[in-house]
């Protein structure tokens, strides 16, 4: 039996299974689903590695009459992580929604058809199919936000809804006018068949902005922090390491596909450009934020920013600056989902322990809350790119590349995204040290503490064995 | 010019009328209507120009009723979240799209 | 001639998109979006593509429009606060837009790929006669599976958003205030959309027609009948959840339990490709109508809002 049905048919049996029987222990079913989930995804990844890439073709019609699913070393990795920090939120959330009766019972189905559409997304060989499916993530992203029911929740599902139906039907008008163009919707095929016109280079552009919307980059990520920071833990974890990422990936996909000769140079700098913006304000808005989760919601906005320097590091340089991109984009996306997620779970906890979410009610709380803070630590190590961490590998790579293809002012944007980053992290840490404080707060859970740390951990790890993922992603069937 | 052709076009246009409403009504209602339309113009592009000095293209067809679908919930969910939001503060704007 | 009707047709959708915009009450831009939904139904007719006239009539004016005619209905006010001052650019770039779109258009280049030739081609074994079904339930089934996982998606929100609030509701507007015309015209009608439903529903294995246009049809029977304040609600309650996601257990059932067989995922055994796809249709329907009308029935209702 082939695995690559299994990824798609698992989240979708378990969001049928915990929308029709929510009297059973939900949440334990739940991570019983999630680490079949892993270990496929891992088996998978293992195949891949062994054999490389594969292909499936759903129903047995093959492109373009039916839909091909891709499974190439960027895909199993992708699915990897997905389920790894899937597996991990879902044990935090059994514990961190005890205080949440009603919230609970919607948030394990909307759980798994996120998962669902992820798996869906990474796998997607075909531009329609890539719609429905950023569809059924956004929309049940949007639920996510809006569990809780009260109005500032709303508010920050609407503005997010609203900013990704907009991208959404940015992306299908450029859908349309390449069916019409070329008569198929298949990426592989539209990737040999794309030629320099007016209506294929406006069908990009479309697709462009209404990925780049729904990706949350400057300036059109004014959604994200309200939907990111105002949501429960788990569900901000989830948002900030992985669902963002989604329609970034179909943007890597889609440039990288159409090659350089589509795409002008000039765009790939104004991409650039537009993400060294939102290190900088993405950044600067974190450091002064007052409350905590929006703080490191900001830091999403900045983090995003390093994931456009692919764009004028691999189109139109030399091909060894472009794999050099390629593979510190893709290792900064892996490690900032873990740490991002980490980072998520400990303020989380914090804000859980202490009851109160500014920056400042964390005064003292390092001695009361020593394991939570000690994970936000590690996971701000990757964060910020200090080594030993992905992060910093990620970065290293990132600044080799823009020094073989002579971008000097990219390596200054690394260098100053790295110095304003520090400067939020050591916000929060010098307030959390305070001496005099003595902050009164509830008990927690260990599990939650656990969760948080063995994230960081991952995202630290992949600074010693960045190796194993940066390897799969060069493997000959990749699409550079 | 053929129909299709002719259709498409309109398409265009509904997409551009429907935008210029996205951007400069706040109201959240009104920006419903205006993703209901913009959906239909794009729609209207997605069949127009595939069947355009073609054969009639059944797969766009399909598409579109799977797009129609997917716009329908779009819709109802944001009704029901902008009604909840309407019930708990009384406001047809998000708060910070004030003047 | 046909031109000219064309040519009215395109005007008739701009105006009513014009009306759905400018008109400064609420209400009459809904209305104009129902007028603007049945233009466009008819269009789809001039573009040869029936299926698309009878969902958008269906679906996109009729169901949307009770949606939103609903929402409007819980509105104090129906006038908006004036729009925003700076119009030009935002008009320049809707222009620019547009204008960029019809020109591309003219510079299509010759597709290498001819789809509905492959349709023609693969029609024999997809097991119907009719290709939009089978592009949407054998060809491209998986989209389909996706997009009733995205209906699903809005249903659960809307779950949870009313949990707990509904019922407070519906006891407190429990006594009955039915119009004797309209309940004893629905309960004649009611029997009648449901025979339509099926009907449509069956028709499509060789015509226009199938799960969605069905399954819209059906939603708004219920829906009518709830109007008419026969209170189905109440009766679906229990069976709301295994209603809603009926459709869709079957259909990932018999999309995973070929794999079993050594097949690949969502194919359908040749012989009975026929029957399977009109099954997988039927609880399709069902449950389409079902979520659709949940998605108007678990609206937030009457409440006050409170003032800040």
């Amino acid at each position: 039996m082939n695995l690559i049905p299994l990824l798609l048919v698992i989240p979708l049996a378990w969001a049928l299974l915990s929308l029709l029987l929510p009297r059973l222990p939900i949440g334990l079913l739940a991570l019983a689903g999630i680490v079949l989930q892993l270990g496929t995804a891992a088996m998978l990844w293992n195949n891949v590695q062994v054999h490389g890439a594969s292909s499936y073709a759903i129903g047995d019609w093959v492109a373009p009459l039916g839909i091909t699913l891709v499974a190439d070393g960027l895909t199993v990795t992708l699915l990897a992580m997905t389920a790894l920090i899937a597996v991990v939120c879902a044990f935090y959330a059994i514990f961190y929604l005890r205080a949440y009766e009603k919230e609970r019972r919607y948030f394990w189905p909307l759980f798994w058809f996120l998962l669902a559409a992820l798996n869906g997304i990474w796998l997607a060989g075909d531009l329609f199919n890539l719609y429905v499916g950023l569809e059924l993530l956004t929309l049940s992203a949007v639920g996510m936000v809006t569990l809780s029911g009260e109005r500032h929740a709303l508010a920050a599902g609407l503005r997010y809804l609203y900013a990704a139906l907009l991208g959404s039907l940015a992306y299908l008008l450029g859908v349309a006018l390449l069916y019409g163009a070329y008569g198929t919707l298949d990426l592989g095929q539209l990737s040999s068949l794309l030629d320099a016109n007016l209506m294929t280079q406006l069908a990009l552009a479309l697709m462009t902005f209404g990925l780049l919307m729904k990706t949350a980059v400057f300036p059109l990520h004014s959604w994200l922090p309200p939907a990111h920071g105002g949501a429960l833990a788990p569900v901000s974890a989830i948002l900030s390491a992985l669902v963002v990422k989604s329609s970034f990936y179909i943007l890597a996909r889609l440039w990288m596909d159409a090659g350089d000769a589509l795409m002008p140079v000039s765009a790939a700098q104004l991409l650039g450009t537009l993400g060294a913006l939102a290190i900088i304000w993405g950044g600067w808005q974190a450091f002064r934020q007052s409350e905590i989760k929006m703080l490191v919601a900001y830091s999403t906005v900045a983090q995003l920013g390093y994931l456009m320097l692919l764009f004028p590091l691999a189109i139109g340089q030399s091909q060894q600056s472009a794999v050099l991109a390629w593979q510190g984009t893709m290792l900064h996306l892996l490690s900032h989902g873990f740490a991002k997620a980490a980072m998520f779970l400990a303020v989380g906890t914090l804000v859980l322990a202490v009851g109160k979410k500014r920056v400042v009610d964390m005064a003292g709380i390092s001695a009361k809350m020593p394991l939570a803070l000690f994970a936000f630590g590690l996971a701000s190590i990757s964060i910020m790119g200090l080594p030993p961490s992905g992060g910093f590998n990620a970065k290293w790579l990132l600044m080799q590349s823009a020094i073989q293809s002579g971008q000097w002012h990219w390596v200054a944007v690394l260098l100053v995204g790295s110095l304003i980053t520090a400067s939020y992290v050591f916000r929060v840490f010098s307030v959390s040290f305070q001496k005099d404080a003595d902050p009164q707060i509830r008990s927690t859970h260990p599990a939650l503490d656990l969760s948080a740390l063995l994230l960081a951990a991952i995202a630290i790890a992949l600074g010693f064995a960045a190796a194993i993922p940066v390897e799969l992603l060069t493997l000959p069937e990749d699409m550079l | 010019m053929t129909t299709d052709f002719w259709f498409a076009c309109i398409g265009a246009v509904l997409i551009a009328m429907a935008l210029f409403t996205f951007i400069r009504h706040t109201h959240l209602l009104r920006r419903i209507l205006a993703f209901n339309i913009m959906g239909s113009g794009v729609f209207l592009i997605l069949v127009g120009l595939a069947q355009h000095q073609r054969q009639t293209d059944p797969v766009p067809q399909a598409l579109v009723l799977t797009g129609i679908v997917v716009a329908v919930a779009a819709t109802a969910l944001a009704l029901i979240i902008f009604r909840r939001f309407y019930q708990l503060s009384g406001r047809t704007e998000l708060d910070e799209d004030q003047q | 001639m046909q031109f000219a009707f064309d040519s009215m047709l395109g005007l008739g959708l701009l105006a009513c998109a014009a009306g759905v915009f400018w008109s400064r009450d609420l209400f009459r831009s809904v209305v104009m979006f129902i007028a603007f939904g049945l233009l466009l139904a008819l269009t789809w007719v001039r573009l040869e593509a029936p299926d698309l006239a009878l969902a958008e009539a269906a679906i996109g004016a009729g169901l949307t429009g009770v949606l939103l005619l609903d929402a409007i209905g819980h509105l104090r006010q129906h006038n908006e606060h004036s729009p925003r001052n700076h119009w030009l650019l935002p008009l320049l770039c809707c222009i620019a837009l547009a204008l960029l779109l019809i020109l591309s258009f003219n510079a299509r280049p010759e597709a290498s790929i001819s789809l509905p030739q492959l349709v023609a081609e693969s029609l024999p074994e997809s097991g119907v006669e009719h290709p939009i079904t089978a592009v949407l339930l054998n060809f491209r089934s998986y989209d389909t599976l996706l997009e009733i996982a995205v209906l699903l998606v809005a249903a659960v929100v809307a779950m949870a958003l009313n949990d707990g609030l509904a019922a407070a509701a519906r006891t407190s507007t429990e006594q009955s205030n039915r119009d004797p015309v309209l309940a004893g015209f629905t309960s004649r009608l009611a029997p009648v959309i449901l025979l339509v439903a099926i009907y449509v529903l069956w028709a499509g294995s060789y015509m226009p027609g199938g799960a969605f246009q069905g399954g819209a049809i059906l939603a708004a029977g219920l829906v009518l009948l709830k109007l008419a304040d026969f209170h189905i609600e109440r009766y679906a309650e229990s069976l709301l959840r295994l209603g809603l996601a009926f459709g869709f257990l079957v259909f990932l059932a018999v999309a995973t339990s070929v794999m079993i067989g050594g097949r690949p995922f969502l194919t359908y055994p040749e012989a009975f490709a026929g029957q399977f796809i009109l099954f997988i249709e039927a609880v399709l329907t069902f449950s389409i109508g079902l979520i659709l009308f949940s998605l108007f029935n678990q609206s937030p209702g009457q409440e006050v809002p409170h003032d800040n």
